[in-house]
Parts: C-alpha cells; sequence; structure tokens
C-alpha cells in the first residue's frame, strides 16, 4: 500500500520534555483523516513534523516516499494552515498578496507572478468565499475570515497533502460547515487531508476515513465507527498509557 | 532657486547631495523591512556598536569605511548566530554583543592619545566630509542591496509576514535571516557617513515609520518611506549648511518633524510603539 504519509518509530522531544513516542502510523494516499486528542497530546508538533518543523529524534517520517527536508518542500508543497494566531494586524499587506505568498515556490526565485498564478490564487478565495474582500488588508478581517484567508494561501499551494490544525476553532456553525464542505470536495479531487481537532462534535460534522486517536502516542488509529468508542475516548483524553491496536495502524 | 544652487559650487557639497541622495533611499527601503520586522533595536545596536570596529580601524590606520564594514557584518552574524544556537531572543542577543562591542570600543578609544577628529565624524555625522571613495561604496552599496531586495522581494516579504509558513514552503528562513542582518548592518555604517552612529536609527526607522501612517499598501509604503527618507536627507543637507548645524542633527530633526505631522495629520495612524518597529 503506498502511504502518502507514514512515521517509523517516530519519537519527537523538545529538551528533555517528550513529545510523541513511538509512533507508527501509515496515512493512504487521498485519505481524509482526523486527528483527536487532548491540549497537549502532541497533534500540531505531529503535523508540524510532516511539514518539517520539526526533526525526530529517533525513527523516521516519510511524506510521499522522502523525508520533508526544505528542498524537498520547496518541489512538493505541502499546504499547511496553522491554529489561528494573533498575525501583525499592522502588517501592510492585502488577503490578495497573502493568499499569492502561497504561490512562491511555484513562481520561483527572480521571477513574477504570471497569469495562472493570478487565476489560481482568485479561484482559492472563491473557494473559501472571500474573493470580494480580496483587496482588504489581512489586519482588518475578523479571526475567522483571517483563518479563511490562510485555507486559501494552502490551497494555493495546490498541493497533494493538506494539514489543518484545528481549523474549526472558535469559528461560528455555518463558516465550520464550510470547511467540512471544503474537505470533502478536496477528498473528492484525490487530496490527502489531516485535520486535528480536540472537540468531538467536529467528527459528527464531517465523515473522516480514519480517525487519528493521539496522546503522546497512537491510542488507535482506524475507521470512526471502530475507533470512537468510549473505551478508546476515555483512554485519549485521560491519557492511559497503553495503546490498542486497530487494523490501519501498522 | 539660488537658495538651492548657490551650495552645489562646492565641489563638497555636490559629493554630500549625492551622497545623502544615495543613502536617503538605502535607509528608506532597508528601514521599511527594519519596522515590519520589528528589527528597530538591531538597527540602533549594529550602529552602536560598529564603533569598536571604527575604533580598530583607527587604531591600525585601516580604511574606517571597510573596517567598520566588516565589523558591523560579523557583529550581525554574531548577534544572528546567538539568537539562533544559544536560544536567546533577539533582543537579548543584541543587547549582550552591542554593549560589549560598544565597550571594546570605548576601551580602545580611551587609550588614544590624540583626539580623533576622524573618528568623531563617524559618530555625529560628517557629511561634507564624504571623499570620491566613500562616494563609490555609498552607491555601489546602495544598488547591490536594493537588486537584492528587488530580485527577492515576495520571499523577503514572505521570511517578514510570517517566517513559518515561509519555511514550511521550502525558502531558506536561515539565509533571508541572516541576509537581512547582513544588509542592515551595510546600510547601518554607510549611513553612518552622514547623520553618525549615533543617530543613524533616525534615518533607519522614522521615515519608514512616517510611511507607516498613511498606508496599508506595502508598495506604497516603500515608495512612501523613500520620499520621506529622501525628503529628510535633502532638506537637513540644505538646513545643515545655512544654520551651520551639524549635518545628522538636522537631517534626523528633519525626520522626526516628518513623522510628527504624519502622527498628527494621517488618516489611518498607527500606535506610536508599533510605528518604531518596537
Amino acid at each position: 500500500m503506498s502511504y502518502a504519509i507514514e512515521f517509523q518509530d517516530f519519537s519527537l522531544a523538545y529538551g528533555t520534555l517528550s513529545v510523541l513516542e513511538n509512533i507508527n502510523l501509515g496515512i493512504p494516499a487521498g485519505a481524509c483523516i482526523a486527528i483527536i486528542g487532548p491540549n497537549g497530546s502532541g497533534k500540531t508538533s505531529l503535523l508540524k513534523s510532516i511539514v518539517g518543523l520539526n526533526r525526530p529524534n529517533t525513527g523516521t517520517i516519510q511524506v510521499q516516499g522522502h523525508p520533508p527536508t526544505r528542498t524537498w518542500r520547496r518541489r512538493h508543497q505541502v499546504g499547511y494552515v496553522p491554529q489561528i494566531k494573533s498575525i501583525d494586524k499592522n502588517f501592510p499587506i492585502s488577503v490578495y498578496e497573502v493568499v499569492m505568498l502561497g504561490r512562491t515556490a511555484h513562481i520561483g526565485y527572480l521571477r513574477f507572478p504570471k497569469k495562472e498564478d493570478r487565476l489560481i490564487v482568485e479561484d482559492s478565495l472563491r473557494r473559501v468565499n472571500m474573493l470580494h474582500l480580496a483587496d482588504r488588508p489581512i489586519g482588518h478581517l475578523s479571526g475567522g475570515q483571517q483563518q479563511r484567508v490562510f485555507i486559501a494561501r494552502a490551497l494555493a499551494q495546490e498541493s497533494k497533502i493538506l494539514l489543518m490544525d484545528e481549523p474549526a476553532s472558535g469559528l461560528d456553525i455555518p463558516t465550520q460547515q464550510s470547511i467540512y464542505e471544503l474537505l470533502e470536495e478536496l477528498h473528492g479531487g484525490g487530496v490527502t487531508t489531516v485535520t486535528t481537532t480536540h472537540d468531538l462534535l467536529a467528527l459528527e460534522f464531517h465523515h473522516f476515513d480514519q480517525v487519528l486517536c493521539l496522546n503522546r502516542r497512537v491510542i488507535a488509529f482506524g475507521p470512526p465507527e471502530k475507533v470512537l468508542i468510549p473505551q478508546i475516548l476515555s483512554q485519549t483524553f485521560s491519557g492511559l498509557p497503553w495503546p490498542v491496536h486497530l487494523s490501519s495502524a501498522h | 532657486m539660488h537658495y538651492l544652487l548657490d551650495p552645489l559650487q562646492f565641489s563638497f557639497m555636490q559629493r554630500a547631495l549625492i551622497g545623502t541622495i544615495f543613502i536617503g533611499i538605502l535607509t528608506a527601503v532597508i528601514g521599511t523591512f527594519v519596522i515590519l520586522r520589528r528589527l528597530s533595536f538591531i538597527g540602533e545596536g549594529l550602529a552602536h556598536g560598529s564603533l569598536a570596529g571604527l575604533a580598530l580601524g583607527y587604531l591600525f590606520h585601516w580604511d574606517l569605511y571597510i573596517s567598520g564594514n566588516i565589523y558591523a557584518i560579523s557583529l550581525a552574524l554574531f548577534i544572528g548566530l546567538l539568537h539562533e544556537k544559544a536560544k536567546v531572543t533577539l533582543d537579548t542577543a543584541i543587547g549582550i554583543l552591542f554593549s560589549t562591542s560598544m565597550a571594546l570600543g570605548i576601551a580602545i578609544i580611551s587609550t588614544m592619545k590624540v583626539y580623533t577628529t576622524n573618528l568623531t565624524d563617524y559618530l555625529f555625522g560628517s557629511v561634507l566630509a564624504i571623499t570620491r571613495f566613500d562616494l563609490a561604496i555609498i552607491i555601489g552599496a546602495t544598488v547591490l542591496i536594493l537588486l537584492v531586495l528587488a530580485l527577492f522581494y515576495k520571499e523577503f516579504i514572505f521570511y517578514a509576514f510570517d517566517t513559518e509558513m515561509a519555511e514550511v514552503t521550502g525558502l531558506p528562513r536561515s539565509k533571508l535571516h541572516f541576509a537581512m542582518l547582513i544588509m542592515i548592518a551595510i546600510t547601518v555604517v554607510i549611513a553612518a557617513q552622514t547623520v553618525g552612529v549615533i543617530l543613524v536609527t533616525a534615518l533607519l526607522v522614522i521615515p519608514a515609520a512616517s510611511g507607516y501612517q498613511w498606508t496599508n499598501s506595502l508598495k506604497y509604503l516603500l515608495v512612501l518611506s523613500v520620499i520621506f527618507g529622501l525628503t529628510s536627507s535633502v532638506v537637513g543637507l540644505y538646513l545643515s549648511y545655512y544654520l551651520n548645524i551639524a549635518s545628522g542633527a538636522s537631517i534626523a530633526l528633519t525626520a522626526a518633524s516628518i513623522f510628527l505631522l504624519s502622527f498628527l495629520f494621517a488618516p489611518g495612524r498607527r500606535g506610536l510603539k508599533r510605528s518604531l518597529g518596537l
């Protein structure tokens, strides 16, 4: 089976603080995955490992069969939407320009955006329903609108893999629904998506192919109907340290 | 009109005017990135820290420009390395290295027996002392730095706006960071010729901060910074000539006046702290 993302004996620590332990996981190409776990369970660290911001202390991570080094990432973009963060509201940059940043690697060094890049940026903004605000300074938008702009920037990367860290956090219900509709659309287009959430209600909104229950180690990984059972959820959210093996975790 | 042309009958004033025009443009453009990345303190730190480089140059009879530049670039690289490797904040790294470096500079100067006029030119600025060689360095450095920024404009903007995401998309975060530090270091030493190391932050920060009051567009911000930087430099130079005051002081005070007017009258003005890149 070909995996879009594969962890083998992967462990990560920040100094002496262990964050992820002995992760063995294969995410199939084209799958729509949810990662659930309490705050501090390593969800964000796992995503940052996939985009090469964290290097493993032991074990390996491979994305489309390669370690996600900087030069590899430049050639094979991995779309990433970080958690809503406080951006510099005064930075003089428009919504359109922010999304165009997602095209930086495609455009290449010493080159300017072409018509194709501009069309992709407009299309990305249209898909998150933000085209009408393209000329607004990013700092003038609400948190939810900024989040949609950052999703558009990730879409503009035209990646085969899209990672979203708590994309629905702090958003109203219609906006959350539009994000899950977008996930469905990407799934249909063959994009591998990995979405983290600490909110189990998110799993009601959208059908994920598989759910990863994470609490510093893999508690369970499998189809929602097998994973979302009281025993596994209590282990995940109470942090009891024994793994439950299901079919898809290898 | 003769008020504008009269001073230019002197060749030192011609060189001074050309020098300040280039320095006004360079500091305004680099200054825009300095305030966007909130690096104001590094401009100050490199300017004061470069005192040791100038003192060393003076002690060993090296060209002050070249020794100052090499020293400031090394200092910028050390600050960047200390920040990355020793896990201290950039401000702390600057604080440690610039105060150490300045102490070294003062120690060296205090051993000199002769009053060092040449060195005080660098401390307080002496735009009228610009030689043809200085002018060649000013023009060369300005063209080189503006070329680098133009060629890698979108990469530097991405790095300035969202460093983490720039790295995710495969941009060389470290290289961009160090390239920016080196360009700031060169700019500081070059600009020290007109305003002196003590006031160099004025040219680096104030024109861009003034532009920041008027616009939400990066391109307009760059244009406005250059206009304000040029105005400060040229008006300051003429004021220095006619009022017979130090060129550094008159340029810095002109820049400050433009900022005050912008702060009071610009429609979408920003907080003072953010405007100054702090």
